[in-house]
């Protein structure tokens, strides 16, 4: 559908908020519950956005820290892409006041849990029996109210009953501010009974002692009103009402007014609304959002007319503190800054601008932002005018309006111009940790993304390095800064040869990149990783080194590299030496099964003395052997190509180059030892297991270049490794033939259909 | 009859294979039935629809009564139509109700709920129909459904035409007449087919969203061998792009040149082309200076070539075809005078 169309959601006019996550059932039905007691079911949808997001946050996607906003309020404006309101609060919240709200008019005449077991649950016929309890009637009360501490004390009793008749009401009048829903499908209350709950409501009115009941007739007269659509009446019965209304609940005084915005809405006076809203959005948090969602200027001309309706500057700077929430900040912020350049919603928009720019929620309205560079089209005019709002005599915070110029300068690339803003923002601001925490941050940025550099030098990579050491933990946004000053600074290295420290700033980067996939596999890459992992004399190499690659991963890096690559000798000595890491597998890598059981033999062998060097050691020792003559020969080649078959995916011991960059899909290598095996081997059983184990390398060699080995298979789709079953065919004589045609299913399948 | 949704899947689904030679060169068969769509949320008529409706022996209004969207955590019913007290009803038309159903509702639907989200829709329709004291002799279901959605979308209008008991339709996208392989056919009784929303949104000032007629005949090789008897929307409504440097931002539904022109805030640098000289707000989109609308008028002769285009694709159909045009609206109506809605309708059968 692409007409605005009015939604029986909101209260006011047609609005969903903008993120929407799912939410808690149970809590959900509890929450809507309390907020038609309320009077605030208009708001399901706001309060919902509290609970359960689990996409990125502000702080994943920006390098701007709101923090650096000190107003009190601020969080009510920081941009945050999770939440559509702007104080969101929780189910429990919603509940917790209410019950505070009951428990000051009650005064322990019963338990809260009995009372909110009353508020929440019980049904009209169930509240029906508890007045007559509490009139005399024991009887009359529902049996699973018997143990209720609403019986212990007999004075509180008609203090009680009027509670009940206050909750029987809401509870009525919630039945029509229920939208339909699938789950629910609600009834529409007939005409004589929606009559009765204006009387009752007006009845309650007048004849409540308490100001407590009569502010909750009062509402609840606005609210059944107001889902009734008689808007006229909604203006009036506030009107009359306002003193009832006004007190002792703040809370039901702002959503009596959010009613009220809503009726002069369907009554035409779009103006009055929007300043109601924009009122109620300034001054009471939790329906900030609600109303920031309802509030909508149409034309210019009633946009006019509520600007003309505000009492003064101060509420037509919050009223354009709205508009710059809800539709368009850079506006918002030139038009308070002709009105009072001293607002502190200046600031506090210019914050929510960077943010908002920085992670492009202004495009996904309609466009995705693919880039990084497309978020930021709506920069240069936030740029513009935070650079204007700064050099406005007595504008407020200038050094802040300094700062985020000076940041989004820096985003685009503009050092000199970014230097310039940050340091005057320093200038200003000199004993300021928040200030020097942001200006450090955004220069370290404007250093990296740098137009006008052509490589990296080692001046610029002191200033990088000197600038990141300032910003400490307690910025809000560390995470990301390092993220993008590492990346940006990993690509120009990379870009400019430098891929040792390319990817020691950003690690995974080369693998990210096909030209540079390999160099993980290449031990003279490796080497200079080691080299350069073992330089931190200056604050770059130690910036360059902070949270990237040790000495110890590198070097087992560089030995597993040489073991994957059959350099067994130069692997061990690489581990004998004592720097690379090696740790216990839990596995023995030389045993075989006729079927592999990765799972099984770790259960097996989960006390084995076996480590990433001992496995280097015995390879470097079989590999000697092996080369020579002899049953010990076969023996060691046998071994051999075990531990290679067992170290790919195929195998028990892929926990050997699990965590580092050296993978194995292929037993291609285990293969060749084994057919030395068989061809040095003179014993028949030796030769019939070596030609079997060679089968299943050359079966997992053919999985793996069918590029799917990880995927499991049914093993009537393997394919026949026909070379080496060929092999074993001839050996049929043996008791090991025998125990793999009993055993290997792919095999029987082999030989029943090359049977005539 | 959702407009502006979709049009990135028609791209991607938009390659290009030449039209089939035209099944008919000239209108044949017993003229169509005319009908217009009625899309606001509030039934009122103003003198001129009403009269435009009467002088052009218009047939069907087709009342959009509710949208079905998915809300948090389950379907809701959004923008119902509402009916104020004593406002007079077209004599003679029928009023047909349509559902606008959110195709995410669908995907969204365990199939094991789709019988009780469609009695609970049946149930929503029943309760609107009675609110506005009409009698629904039709039920029209419009929802952009995919191959993702087909099971779920055709197996709740099996469950519907059980409990409608009147004849259920549904809108037919272009897609999924030329991919109907793959998004199916739906079992109703007709389709509708919206030959319009065929573009892409776009800063260029040739591109056109509502109908382009190239892009139309790509669609067209396989509109005559759809296997269900088709009515045909076609468009007469203009809209307003708002954009920024080549970004579209929002589209000013309902607003053509004629509402831009009072706008002082605008200034005209081509033809159906505005700047915004001074922000403020038009239709409840903030403008900001600088910013540039771009107008997308469909006029007579754009409809007329639609028309055109179209009908000679049409198989016969048993009974009349009905012709809608989208949408009834007095904005509308200024552009497009009697005499040629009259031909607009006789172009098709």
């Amino acid at each position: 559908m692409t007409r605005s169309l009015s939604t029986s959601s909101s209260i006011a006019c047609a609005s969903a908020p903008r993120a929407q996550r799912l939410f808690a059932g149970g809590a959900r039905a509890l929450l809507a519950l309390a907020l038609a007691l309320l009077g605030g079911l208009a708001l399901r949808g706001e309060r919902a956005d509290a609970c359960g997001w689990d996409g990125p946050l502000p702080s994943d996607l920006t390098t701007f820290d709101p923090q650096i906003l000190d107003d009190a309020g601020a969080s009510a404006v920081a941009y945050d892409a999770t939440h559509a309101g702007f104080e969101e609060d929780c189910a429990s919240c919603a509940v917790t006041a209410m019950l505070a709200d009951w428990r000051g008019y009650l005064r322990g005449a019963v338990s809260d849990e009995d009372w909110e077991q009353v508020l929440l649950r019980a049904t009209e016929a169930e509240l029906d029996g508890l007045a007559r309890g509490l009139g005399g009637k024991r009887g009359a009360a529902p049996a699973t109210y018997a143990q209720s501490s609403l019986w212990k004390d007999e004075a509180s009793r008609p203090r009680l009953r009027a509670a009940l008749a206050v909750v029987k009401l809401a509870r009525q009048v919630e039945g029509i501010s229920l939208t339909p829903s699938w789950q629910a499908p609600a009834e529409r209350a007939t005409r004589a009974r929606h009559t009765r709950m204006v009387t009752d409501a007006e009845a309650g009115v007048r004849a409540a002692k308490d100001p407590f009941l009569a502010q909750r007739y009062a509402f609840l007269l606005v609210k059944a009103l107001f889902y009734q659509r008689r808007w006229d009446e909604v203006a009036k019965a506030h009107e009359r009402l306002a003193t009832s209304l006004a007190t002792p609940s703040t809370d039901l005084a702002f959503r009596a007014r959010y009613y009220l915005a809503g009726a002069l809405l369907r009554t035409g006076h779009r103006g009055a609304a929007n300043l109601e809203l924009a009122r109620i959005h300034a001054a009471y948090g939790p329906l900030a959002g609600a109303t920031a969602n309802d509030f909508r200027p149409m034309e210019e001309s009633d946009w006019q007319d509520t600007l003309q309706r505000a009492r003064d500057v101060r509420e037509r700077t919050e009223l354009w503190r709205l508009v710059g929430v809800t539709r368009d900040g850079v506006v918002a912020m030139r038009e308070i800054l002709k009105l009072d350049p001293r607002s502190p919603l200046l600031a506090l928009l210019a914050v929510r601008e960077v943010e908002r720019a920085e992670s492009g929620e202004d495009l996904q309205r309609m466009q995705e932002p693919t880039d990084a560079r497309r978020r930021l089209l709506e920069a240069p005019a936030l740029e513009e005018l935070c650079a204007r709002v700064a050099g406005t005599p007595g504008a407020d915070r200038p050094w802040l309006h300094l700062l985020v110029a000076g940041h989004l300068a820096a985003k685009r690339g503009d050092l000199e111009l970014a230097r310039a803003r940050l340091t005057a923002a320093l200038t200003a601001r000199p004993d300021d940790a928040r200030v020097k925490r942001q200006a450090r941050a955004s220069l370290a940025l404007a250093l990296v993304l740098d137009r006008r550099a052509t490589r990296p030098t080692a001046a610029r990579g002191a200033e990088i390095a000197a600038a990141m050491r300032d910003v400490d933990e307690a910025f809000g946004r560390r995470d990301k800064l390092r993220q993008d000053v590492r990346g940006a600074l990993a690509a120009s290295y990379v870009a400019a040869g430098g891929a040792v420290e390319g990817e020691l700033l950003s690690p995974g980067l080369l693998e990210r990149q096909a030209a540079t996939a390999g160099k993980w596999r290449d031990p003279s890459f490796l080497r200079l990783m080691i080299a350069r992992a073992r330089r931190a004399a200056t604050p770059f190499d130690r910036f360059l080194l902070d949270g990237s690659y040790t000495v110890p991963q590198l070097e087992q890096e560089l030995a597993l590299a040489l073991l994957n690559q059959g350099a067994f000798a130069e692997s061990a000595r690489v581990f004998r030496a004592g720097v690379a890491s090696s740790t216990k597998l839990g596995t023995d890598p030389f045993a075989m099964r006729l079927l592999d059981c990765h799972d099984c033999d770790h259960q097996t062998y989960e006390n084995a003395p076996w480590t990433h060097a001992s496995v280097a050691a015995r390879l470097a020792e079989l590999e000697l052997v092996a080369r020579g003559k002899g049953p010990r020969a076969a023996g060691a080649a046998l071994l051999l190509g075990n531990a290679l078959y067992n170290l790919s995916w195929f195998g028990n011991a892929r926990v050997l180059l699990r965590d580092t960059h050296q993978t194995q899909d292929s037993p291609r290598a285990a293969e060749r030892w084994y057919k030395r095996a068989y061809e040095v081997a003179k014993d028949r059983e030796l030769r019939a297991k070596a030609a079997f184990f060679a089968a299943k390398a050359e079966l997992g060699d053919l999985l793996a270049a069918d590029g799917s080995p990880h995927e499991y298979r049914e093993v009537s789709t393997l394919p026949f490794p026909a070379r080496w079953f060929s092999a074993l065919q001839g050996l049929s004589d043996t008791k090991y033939y025998q125990e793999v045609l009993s055993e290997c299913t792919n095999f029987r399948a082999w030989i029943a259909r090359k049977a005539p | 009859m959702p407009r502006a949704t979709s049009f990135l899947l028609l791209l991607a689904l938009c390659a290009c294979s030449p039209s089939a030679p035209p099944a008919r060169t000239e209108p044949s068969g017993p003229p169509a039935q005319r009908a217009f769509y009625f899309w606001r949320t509030e039934l009122r008529l103003s003198e001129a629809e009403l009269a435009t409706l009467r002088e052009l022996r218009v047939a069907r209004l087709y009342l959009r009564v509710f949208d079905v969207v998915w809300e948090s955590d389950g379907v809701k019913v959004v923008g119902p139509l509402t009916a104020p007290a004593g406002q007079p009803r077209p004599p003679g038309v029928e009023l047909v109700p349509v559902v606008f159903l959110r195709e995410e509702i669908l995907r969204r639907t365990p199939p094991r709920e789709l019988n009780s989200l469609a009695g609970w829709l049946w149930q929503q329709v029943e309760l609107r129909a009675r609110e506005l004291a009409l009698t629904p002799g039709e039920l029209q279901l419009d929802c952009d459904w995919t191959d993702r959605s087909r099971d779920a979308y055709f197996a709740l209008l099996e469950r519907l035409r059980a409990l409608a008991k009147v004849p259920i339709t549904a809108t037919i996208r272009l897609h999924q007449v030329k991919y109907r392989e793959r998004t199916g056919v739906p079992p109703v009784a007709r389709g509708m087919l919206m030959y319009y929303n065929m573009g892409r949104f776009s800063a260029d000032p040739e591109a056109r969203a509502i109908f382009d007629s190239a892009s139309a005949a790509r669609y067209l090789s396989r509109v005559s061998t759809y296997p269900l008897p088709l009515d045909v929307a076609l468009p007469i409504w203009s809209w307003t792009l708002h954009l920024r440097g080549e970004r579209v931002l929002d589209v000013l539904q309902s607003v053509g040149p004629e509402d831009l022109a009072q706008a002082s805030m605008l200034e005209v640098v081509d033809e159906g082309r505005y700047r915004v000289r001074e922000s403020g707000f038009l239709r409840g989109a903030l403008l900001r200076q600088g910013d540039e609308l771009k107008v997308e008028v469909t006029d007579a002769r754009a409809a007329a070539e639609a028309a055109a285009q179209l009908t000679p694709h049409l198989a016969p159909t048993a009974t009349a075809r009905t012709v809608a045009l989208f949408d009834l609206s007095e904005r509308n109506l200024r552009r497009h005078d009697p005499k040629s809605l009259d031909k607009l309708f006789d172009r098709v059968r």
